[in-house]
Protein backbone atom coordinates (compact mmCIF):
# COMPACT_ATOMS: atom_id res chain seq x y z
CA UNK A 1 0.00 0.00 0.00
CA UNK A 2 1.35 3.33 -1.02
CA UNK A 3 0.23 5.80 1.69
CA UNK A 4 0.74 9.87 0.89
CA UNK A 5 -1.08 12.11 3.77
CA UNK A 6 -1.48 15.86 4.37
CA UNK A 7 0.03 16.94 6.88
CA UNK A 8 2.83 14.64 6.60
CA UNK A 9 3.67 13.96 10.26
CA UNK A 10 -0.02 12.01 10.75
CA UNK A 11 -0.44 9.28 12.74
CA UNK A 12 -1.29 6.12 10.75
CA UNK A 13 -2.94 3.33 12.63
CA UNK A 14 -3.51 -0.02 10.84
CA UNK A 15 -6.99 -2.00 12.44
CA UNK A 16 -6.27 0.57 15.80
CA UNK A 17 -2.73 -0.27 16.15
CA UNK A 18 0.20 2.56 15.48
CA UNK A 19 1.73 2.09 12.65
CA UNK A 20 4.07 5.56 12.52
CA UNK A 21 3.56 8.63 10.80
CA UNK A 22 3.24 8.96 6.96
CA UNK A 23 5.99 10.32 6.11
CA UNK A 24 7.96 7.14 7.38
CA UNK A 25 5.33 5.37 6.03
CA UNK A 26 5.55 5.86 2.13
CA UNK A 27 5.08 2.20 1.17
CA UNK A 28 3.09 -0.45 3.85
CA UNK A 29 3.54 -4.15 2.60
CA UNK A 30 0.54 -5.77 4.34
CA UNK A 31 -0.55 -9.43 3.89
CA UNK A 32 -3.87 -10.25 1.61
CA UNK A 33 -6.78 -8.91 4.59
CA UNK A 34 -9.33 -6.24 4.87
CA UNK A 35 -7.99 -3.90 7.61
CA UNK A 36 -9.20 -0.04 9.01
CA UNK A 37 -6.79 2.72 7.78
CA UNK A 38 -6.76 5.41 10.11
CA UNK A 39 -5.13 8.76 9.46
CA UNK A 40 -4.87 11.56 12.51
CA UNK A 41 -3.05 14.59 13.25
CA UNK A 42 -3.66 17.48 15.97
CA UNK A 43 -6.33 19.77 15.39
CA UNK A 44 -7.16 18.17 12.06
CA UNK A 45 -10.36 15.72 11.17
CA UNK A 46 -9.65 12.21 11.07
CA UNK A 47 -9.35 10.25 7.89
CA UNK A 48 -10.53 6.25 8.00
CA UNK A 49 -10.94 3.96 4.78
CA UNK A 50 -11.47 0.05 4.94
CA UNK A 51 -8.76 -0.73 2.71
CA UNK A 52 -8.50 -4.49 1.02
CA UNK A 53 -5.42 -5.78 0.50
CA UNK A 54 -4.34 -8.84 -2.38
CA UNK A 55 -1.47 -10.20 -3.19
CA UNK A 56 0.33 -9.18 -6.19
CA UNK A 57 -1.44 -5.54 -5.67
CA UNK A 58 -0.46 -2.47 -4.97
CA UNK A 59 -3.16 0.26 -3.85
CA UNK A 60 -2.31 3.70 -3.56
CA UNK A 61 -4.15 6.07 -1.05
CA UNK A 62 -4.07 9.55 -0.45
CA UNK A 63 -4.99 11.00 2.90
CA UNK A 64 -5.40 14.69 3.33
CA UNK A 65 -6.79 15.53 6.24
CA UNK A 66 -8.79 18.50 7.55
CA UNK A 67 -12.39 19.66 6.99
CA UNK A 68 -12.21 19.16 3.36
CA UNK A 69 -11.45 15.51 3.63
CA UNK A 70 -10.91 13.69 0.48
CA UNK A 71 -9.29 10.38 -0.74
CA UNK A 72 -8.44 8.86 -3.79
CA UNK A 73 -8.03 4.96 -3.97
CA UNK A 74 -6.39 3.52 -7.47
CA UNK A 75 -5.26 0.17 -8.13
CA UNK B 1 -24.26 -20.89 36.10
CA UNK B 2 -26.89 -19.48 34.20
CA UNK B 3 -26.00 -16.17 33.85
CA UNK B 4 -22.40 -16.64 33.27
CA UNK B 5 -23.84 -18.60 29.85
CA UNK B 6 -26.11 -15.95 29.03
CA UNK B 7 -22.95 -13.35 29.83
CA UNK B 8 -21.08 -15.32 27.70
CA UNK B 9 -23.52 -15.24 24.78
CA UNK B 10 -23.58 -11.45 25.06
CA UNK B 11 -19.74 -11.15 24.88
CA UNK B 12 -20.28 -13.30 21.57
CA UNK B 13 -22.32 -11.09 20.06
CA UNK B 14 -20.56 -7.54 20.76
CA UNK B 15 -17.46 -9.33 19.80
CA UNK B 16 -19.02 -10.38 16.46
CA UNK B 17 -20.65 -6.92 16.08
CA UNK B 18 -17.37 -5.42 16.53
CA UNK B 19 -15.28 -7.52 14.09
CA UNK B 20 -18.04 -7.18 11.42
CA UNK B 21 -17.30 -4.50 8.62
CA UNK B 22 -19.56 -2.41 7.44
CA UNK B 23 -22.29 -3.54 5.31
CA UNK B 24 -23.53 -1.94 2.04
CA UNK B 25 -23.26 1.93 0.66
CA UNK B 26 -24.68 5.02 2.21
CA UNK B 27 -27.93 5.68 0.89
CA UNK B 28 -28.39 8.79 -0.99
CA UNK B 29 -31.12 11.55 0.06
CA UNK B 30 -33.88 9.68 -2.12
CA UNK B 31 -34.67 7.48 -4.85
CA UNK B 32 -34.39 9.93 -7.19
CA UNK B 33 -30.53 11.09 -7.03
CA UNK B 34 -29.98 7.73 -8.81
CA UNK B 35 -29.81 7.23 -12.58
CA UNK B 36 -33.04 5.05 -12.49
CA UNK B 37 -35.57 5.43 -9.97
CA UNK B 38 -39.31 4.19 -9.66
CA UNK B 39 -41.73 4.71 -6.46
CA UNK B 40 -43.86 1.05 -6.07
CA UNK B 41 -46.06 0.79 -3.20
CA UNK B 42 -44.36 3.74 -0.85
CA UNK B 43 -41.35 1.77 -1.78
CA UNK B 44 -38.26 3.65 -3.79
CA UNK B 45 -36.41 1.69 -5.83
CA UNK B 46 -32.95 3.68 -7.37
CA UNK B 47 -30.51 2.26 -9.26
CA UNK B 48 -27.54 2.86 -11.34
CA UNK B 49 -25.48 0.53 -13.12
CA UNK B 50 -21.51 1.17 -12.70
CA UNK B 51 -19.65 1.97 -15.39
CA UNK B 52 -16.68 -0.03 -16.17
CA UNK B 53 -14.35 2.40 -14.98
CA UNK B 54 -16.42 3.00 -11.60
CA UNK B 55 -16.18 -0.10 -10.85
CA UNK B 56 -12.55 -0.43 -11.11
CA UNK B 57 -12.13 2.81 -8.96
CA UNK B 58 -14.92 1.30 -6.23
CA UNK B 59 -13.49 -2.30 -5.94
CA UNK B 60 -10.23 -4.10 -5.61
CA UNK B 61 -11.15 -7.51 -6.42
CA UNK B 62 -11.86 -7.18 -10.67
CA UNK B 63 -15.58 -7.30 -10.91
CA UNK B 64 -15.31 -6.33 -14.43
CA UNK B 65 -13.87 -9.62 -15.17
CA UNK B 66 -17.13 -11.45 -14.18
CA UNK B 67 -20.12 -9.18 -13.74
CA UNK B 68 -22.15 -6.50 -14.16
CA UNK B 69 -22.31 -4.24 -10.90
CA UNK B 70 -25.44 -1.87 -10.01
CA UNK B 71 -26.04 -0.25 -6.92
CA UNK B 72 -29.25 -0.55 -5.78
CA UNK B 73 -31.14 2.14 -2.91
CA UNK B 74 -34.40 0.66 -1.28
CA UNK B 75 -36.56 3.03 0.52
CA UNK B 76 -39.34 1.71 3.15
CA UNK B 77 -42.30 2.85 2.92
CA UNK B 78 -43.34 4.87 6.17
CA UNK B 79 -44.01 2.54 9.13
CA UNK B 80 -43.81 -0.86 6.63
CA UNK B 81 -40.23 -2.33 7.17
CA UNK B 82 -39.18 -4.07 3.84
CA UNK B 83 -37.68 -7.78 3.48
CA UNK B 84 -34.75 -7.75 1.02
CA UNK B 85 -33.77 -10.26 -0.76
CA UNK B 86 -31.41 -10.47 -3.64
CA UNK B 87 -33.48 -13.71 -4.75
CA UNK B 88 -35.83 -10.63 -5.74
CA UNK B 89 -33.64 -8.80 -7.83
CA UNK B 90 -33.35 -10.08 -11.71
CA UNK B 91 -31.32 -7.76 -14.74
CA UNK B 92 -32.25 -8.46 -18.00
CA UNK B 93 -30.91 -7.29 -21.56
CA UNK B 94 -34.02 -6.13 -23.19
CA UNK B 95 -35.26 -7.30 -26.49
CA UNK B 96 -33.47 -10.67 -25.75
CA UNK B 97 -33.26 -13.76 -23.85
CA UNK B 98 -30.16 -12.94 -21.33
CA UNK B 99 -30.83 -12.50 -17.76
CA UNK B 100 -29.41 -13.33 -14.58
CA UNK B 101 -30.37 -12.94 -10.94
CA UNK B 102 -27.46 -11.84 -8.46
CA UNK B 103 -24.76 -13.95 -7.58
CA UNK B 104 -23.30 -13.85 -3.74
CA UNK B 105 -20.41 -12.35 -2.52
CA UNK B 106 -18.48 -15.99 -2.39
CA UNK B 107 -19.44 -17.41 -6.01
CA UNK B 108 -18.56 -13.98 -7.54
CA UNK B 109 -15.10 -14.53 -5.50
CA UNK B 110 -14.20 -17.83 -6.57
CA UNK B 111 -15.56 -17.04 -10.31
CA UNK B 112 -13.07 -14.53 -10.11
CA UNK B 113 -10.01 -16.66 -8.23
CA UNK B 114 -10.15 -19.28 -10.67
CA UNK B 115 -10.50 -16.55 -13.60
CA UNK B 116 -7.13 -15.17 -11.99
CA UNK B 117 -5.08 -18.71 -11.80
CA UNK B 118 -6.02 -19.62 -15.77
CA UNK B 119 -4.59 -16.55 -16.98
CA UNK B 120 -1.09 -16.91 -18.37
CA UNK B 121 1.48 -15.11 -18.07
CA UNK B 122 2.85 -14.53 -21.74
CA UNK B 123 5.60 -12.43 -22.48
CA UNK B 124 7.23 -11.86 -25.83
CA UNK B 125 10.82 -10.16 -26.25
CA UNK B 126 12.81 -9.94 -28.80
CA UNK B 127 16.11 -11.85 -28.99
CA UNK B 128 18.98 -10.96 -31.12
CA UNK B 129 22.34 -14.01 -31.21
CA UNK B 130 25.48 -13.24 -31.97
CA UNK B 131 28.45 -16.36 -32.60
CA UNK B 132 31.53 -17.09 -33.76
CA UNK B 133 31.48 -19.89 -36.59
CA UNK B 134 34.48 -22.25 -37.01
CA UNK B 135 36.26 -22.55 -40.08
CA UNK B 136 35.15 -25.12 -42.62
CA UNK B 137 36.86 -27.29 -45.04
CA UNK B 138 36.56 -26.38 -48.81
CA UNK B 139 36.41 -29.91 -50.71
CA UNK B 140 36.82 -27.86 -53.75
CA UNK B 141 39.76 -26.29 -52.92
CA UNK B 142 41.36 -28.13 -50.09
CA UNK B 143 41.39 -25.41 -47.70
CA UNK B 144 40.24 -23.97 -44.76
CA UNK B 145 37.68 -21.09 -44.99
CA UNK B 146 38.15 -18.12 -42.32
CA UNK B 147 34.91 -18.29 -40.42
CA UNK B 148 33.51 -15.59 -39.07
CA UNK B 149 30.85 -14.00 -36.88
CA UNK B 150 27.24 -14.97 -37.54
CA UNK B 151 24.31 -13.36 -36.16
CA UNK B 152 20.55 -14.12 -36.08
CA UNK B 153 17.42 -12.67 -34.91
CA UNK B 154 13.79 -14.22 -33.38
CA UNK B 155 11.26 -13.78 -30.61
CA UNK B 156 11.61 -15.34 -27.40
CA UNK B 157 8.14 -16.55 -25.95
CA UNK B 158 8.05 -17.04 -22.51
CA UNK B 159 5.03 -18.39 -20.04
CA UNK B 160 4.60 -18.56 -16.79
CA UNK B 161 6.26 -17.06 -14.22
CA UNK B 162 7.48 -17.42 -10.53
CA UNK B 163 5.26 -17.00 -7.28
CA UNK B 164 1.10 -16.63 -7.17
CA UNK B 165 -0.74 -14.69 -9.81
CA UNK B 166 -2.70 -11.81 -8.43
CA UNK B 167 -6.16 -13.06 -6.50
CA UNK B 168 -5.67 -16.71 -7.04
CA UNK B 169 -4.76 -17.88 -4.02
CA UNK B 170 -7.01 -18.98 -1.09
CA UNK B 171 -6.32 -15.91 0.70
CA UNK B 172 -6.99 -13.67 -2.04
CA UNK B 173 -10.50 -15.10 -2.79
CA UNK B 174 -11.11 -14.86 1.13
CA UNK B 175 -9.97 -10.65 1.00
CA UNK B 176 -12.76 -10.39 -2.21
CA UNK B 177 -15.75 -12.07 -0.99
CA UNK B 178 -14.77 -9.82 2.34
CA UNK B 179 -15.05 -6.49 0.20
CA UNK B 180 -17.99 -7.74 -2.30
CA UNK B 181 -20.05 -9.09 0.66
CA UNK B 182 -19.37 -5.86 3.05
CA UNK B 183 -19.99 -3.69 -0.26
CA UNK B 184 -22.94 -5.91 -1.27
CA UNK B 185 -26.64 -4.65 -0.55
CA UNK B 186 -27.96 -5.71 2.67
CA UNK B 187 -30.42 -8.23 2.87
CA UNK B 188 -32.86 -8.57 5.89
CA UNK B 189 -35.45 -6.83 7.03
CA UNK B 190 -34.81 -3.07 6.88
CA UNK B 191 -36.82 0.06 8.35
CA UNK B 192 -35.03 2.74 7.08
CA UNK B 193 -33.05 3.26 3.79
CA UNK B 194 -30.28 0.41 2.49
CA UNK B 195 -28.44 0.82 -0.53
CA UNK B 196 -25.47 -1.17 -2.16
CA UNK B 197 -23.73 -3.15 -4.64
CA UNK B 198 -25.48 -6.45 -6.49
CA UNK B 199 -23.32 -8.53 -8.76
CA UNK B 200 -24.66 -10.07 -11.81
CA UNK B 201 -23.08 -12.97 -13.66
CA UNK B 202 -23.81 -11.65 -16.96
CA UNK B 203 -21.62 -10.45 -19.48
CA UNK B 204 -20.91 -6.54 -20.28
CA UNK B 205 -21.99 -5.42 -23.59
CA UNK B 206 -21.23 -2.42 -24.84
CA UNK B 207 -24.72 -0.67 -26.17
CA UNK B 208 -27.15 -3.26 -24.67
CA UNK B 209 -30.08 -1.89 -22.61
CA UNK B 210 -30.45 -3.63 -20.06
CA UNK B 211 -33.71 -3.18 -17.11
CA UNK B 212 -34.09 -4.39 -12.94
CA UNK B 213 -36.96 -6.15 -12.16
CA UNK B 214 -37.35 -6.22 -8.71
CA UNK B 215 -40.70 -8.26 -6.91
CA UNK B 216 -42.08 -6.59 -4.50
CA UNK B 217 -45.11 -7.72 -2.85
CA UNK B 218 -45.90 -9.99 -5.38
CA UNK B 219 -46.03 -8.03 -8.21
CA UNK B 220 -43.21 -7.17 -10.93
CA UNK B 221 -41.75 -3.76 -11.06
CA UNK B 222 -39.42 -3.27 -13.77
CA UNK B 223 -36.71 -0.23 -13.63
CA UNK B 224 -34.93 0.66 -17.29
CA UNK B 225 -31.86 1.32 -16.86
CA UNK B 226 -29.98 4.46 -19.07
CA UNK B 227 -26.79 3.08 -21.02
Amino acid sequence: MKLSADPKLAEVYIDGAYAGTADRLKSIWLDPGAYELTVSAADRESFHQRVYVRSGKSLKITAKLGSDATSKEKL
Amino acid sequence: MSWKIGWAAVAVCVASLATAGPKGTVPRSSADRYAAHTVWDGVGIGVVVLSSERARKEFVSDVNRCCVVAEVALYPATDKALNVSLNDFVLRVKSSETSAKPASAGVIAARLQKKAGSDRDITVSPSVGVGYENAGYDPVTGTRGGGGMTRSAGVMVGIGGSGPKPASTDRDRAVMETELSEKGLPEGAAAAPVSGYVYFPIARKKNASLQLEYVLNGNKVVVALPQ
